[in-house]
């Protein structure tokens, strides 16, 4: 079993993944004090499991996934998708084709695996069924009903439940609208501001996320520790370049920032003049090396050298950038 | 020879009346791509950017051009209807530059391409260069020098700034290849480092990764299994903490064998020669 799919996706909680669940079929018990008047006591139940479907990244097959829960505590949710990684050996996992959807036979290994009186396999394989077109519907990167209990009255019932729901799919798919975003998502979006060791001397700037890592990766090998990391991305500079060099002033501890631009595409003297705007309309009372290379270059780093802006130093090699960037992080006095 | 695109190719822009799509045809035109047309449906019959001709369907723009590969650069709602109907029209090579196709989509799409024998580039992804001769994408064609050594990446920026440094030291390159960084691409490192090993004038590759997913950690078993040329690798993020998003959809770490430490030892041991910075790569590649 590879690795499950960890892009963070927007996350619908218990009684949103029920609702959904139920709409698709499944029988679903959200408040367990109804179950035990209703006489459907989980504790006196024929079974118990945890159900979940996930997209694996690298991989156009979903995998389903099962788990007993007794006679071991009951798995938190998101607990099968924790043990595929932690314990892969206590999940059974059956791989999907999308052209010939999940099968009976697969649902009934899973039944078997899980040991589930053979008399209620149909009512399983049906359970999977419906969660499976849940899954495709809402656009899943994983969906899981935990528990999910055989009653003493032979009924599977989803008693909680969680569905994270892929952010590409947007335009087509109303149920975002009711999720919550990832913990981690930039604001403004489409930038990222990682946090990295608070309190640091060292921010770092830069226009992409795969630059960004090598950087990090640079000051580190020079010795250095980044504390903060923010990744701009591309489009509407005049706005995220501002907004980064103000979150990083902000933050206390910083006396040297680097940033880094390449400019594949946009312009390096329109870089170049939005930071000058930034910089000279809030004096940095830190040093600021600016490296910046890419289209256009050369004019680039004059525009920058010609505002003359104390505590601005002006780079065009990135190993010297990030040495400079180090060194001022430590020498520097505010 | 190269891989994928050359002077020969004739490409169409899917969506080159769009604001992306017009930007880049512009740009792949001035870099010398044998742009053949676009494909903007209600605008067949009128001409786009620099006087390419305009057509309704993929089919009628191949029937006239004869096009064999596209550029998708249309909306990410209409992104995946746009690649079917490429293939549809008999098209091969298909690069996605659009961001935001669900995974569900591109799942689906997955059997259709092996089925046809379709090569998709992306979704999300920077494009295909081949210097000298052609760009199809968004790849800025100055950073690019003809030359020996084949480049795949996930990063578009970390791979500008690696290869611009190459081209100011005069170490060329056959074709530059970014994959995306989409949890699922329809070209992974291994589709790539096989053209590649298969390409006469491709004499060493280098590879650039990142944290996240195991596709370095395939390349490396292809590498060990595979490969006969030189491949010399730079992984980002060494210093990502693990669980914290690094801003690429797939640069999350998530278990031991997702971090930069992990795959950097894995190509090792494939034989792949690994820099510890990207200034570093020059230093393996002279």
């Amino acid at each position: 079993m590879n690795t499950v799919e960890q892009t963070p996706g927007y996350t619908l909680n218990a009684p949103l993944a029920l609702g959904v669940f139920a709409h698709h079929g499944i029988v679903v018990v959200g408040d367990t004090s109804a179950t035990a008047e209703a006489g459907m006591d989980i504790q006196d139940s024929i079974h118990q499991c945890a159900l979940a479907i996930t997209n694996v990244r690298g991989s156009a097959a979903p995998v389903i996934a099962a788990a007993a829960i007794n006679p071991q505590p009951l798995l938190g949710v998101g607990g099968v998708r924790h043990l595929l990684r932690e314990n892969p050996r206590a999940v059974y996992t059956e791989t999907i084709t999308l052209s010939i959807g999940l099968r009976d036979y697969q649902a009934r290994h899973l039944a078997s695996a899980l040991d589930i009186p053979e008399e209620h396999w149909t009512g399983f394989i049906r359970v999977a069924q419906q969660l499976y077109e849940s899954h495709l519907s809402s656009d899943a990167l994983y969906s899981e009903i935990n528990p999910l209990v055989l009653t003493n009255t032979g009924i599977f019932t989803a008693h909680s439940g969680v569905i994270q729901i892929d952010p590409h799919a947007r335009f087509r798919q109303p149920l975002l609208t009711f999720a919550d975003p990832p913990s981690d998502v930039p604001k403004p979006p489409t930038m990222t501001h990682v946090p990295l060791h608070p309190g640091g001397a060292l921010a770092c700037i830069v226009n992409s996320a795969g630059l960004g890592m090598a950087t990090l990766d640079m000051v580190a090998h020079h010795g250095g520790t980044t504390a903060h990391f923010v990744d701009v991305g591309s489009g509407l500079l005049t706005e995220k370049i501002p907004y980064a060099y103000r979150l990083v002033a902000a933050q206390s501890g910083v006396k040297s920032v680097l940033m880094n631009y390449f400019c594949g595409v946009t312009w390096c003297t329109d870089v170049a003049h939005v930071l000058v705007t930034t910089l000279k309309a809030a004096p940095p009372h830190f040093a600021v090396v600016v490296r910046i290379v890419g289209f256009d270059e050369d004019d680039g780093r004059a525009m920058l050298a010609d505002a003359q802006i104390p505590q601005v130093y002006i780079e065009r090699n990135l190993s010297n950038a990030v040495r400079q960037a180090t060194e001022l992080a430590r020498s520097w006095q505010i | 020879m190269t891989i994928l695109v050359n002077k020969q190719t004739r490409v169409i822009v899917q969506g080159i009346t769009g604001r992306e799509g017009s930007f880049y045809t512009e740009q792949m035109i001035a870099y010398g791509t044998n742009v053949v047309g676009g494909v903007t449906p209600s605008k067949g019959g009128e001409w786009g950017v620099r006087g390419r001709p305009i057509f309704d369907s993929v089919r009628k723009a191949v029937e006239t051009t004869e096009a064999n590969a596209s550029l998708i650069a249309v909306t990410a709602p209409h992104a995946i209807d746009a690649i079917y109907e490429a293939i549809d029209a008999g098209i091969r090579l298909i690069v996605c530059i659009t961001e935001g196709v669900p995974m569900l989509d591109i799942m689906r799409l997955s059997e259709h391409l092996a089925r046809t024998g379709t090569r998709l580039i992306g979704a999300n992804c920077p494009g295909v260069l081949t210097p000298s001769e052609s760009s199809v994408g968004m790849i800025p064609g100055y950073i690019g020098r003809a030359g020996v050594v084949g480049v795949v990446s996930r990063s578009n920026t970390l791979m500008c700034e690696i290869v611009y440094d190459m081209t100011k030291h005069y170490i060329g390159q056959t074709t530059l290849v970014g994959i995306g960084g989409d949890p699922l691409v329809g070209t992974n490192y291994v589709d790539v480092l096989e053209m590649f090993e298969e390409d006469h004038d491709t004499e060493k590759v280098l590879l650039i990764g990142e944290i996240g997913g195991r596709m370095e950690l395939d390349a490396a078993e292809y590498i060990a299994s595979h490969m006969t040329k030189p491949v010399i690798a730079y992984i980002a993020g060494k210093s990502a903490p693990p669980g914290v998003r690094m801003g690429h959809p797939g640069a999350f770490i998530d278990s031991a064998e997702e971090t930069a430490t992990y795959k950097i030892e894995a190509l090792r041991a494939a034989g792949a020669r690994v820099a510890e910075t990207p200034a570093e790569v020059i230093d393996l590649l002279k």
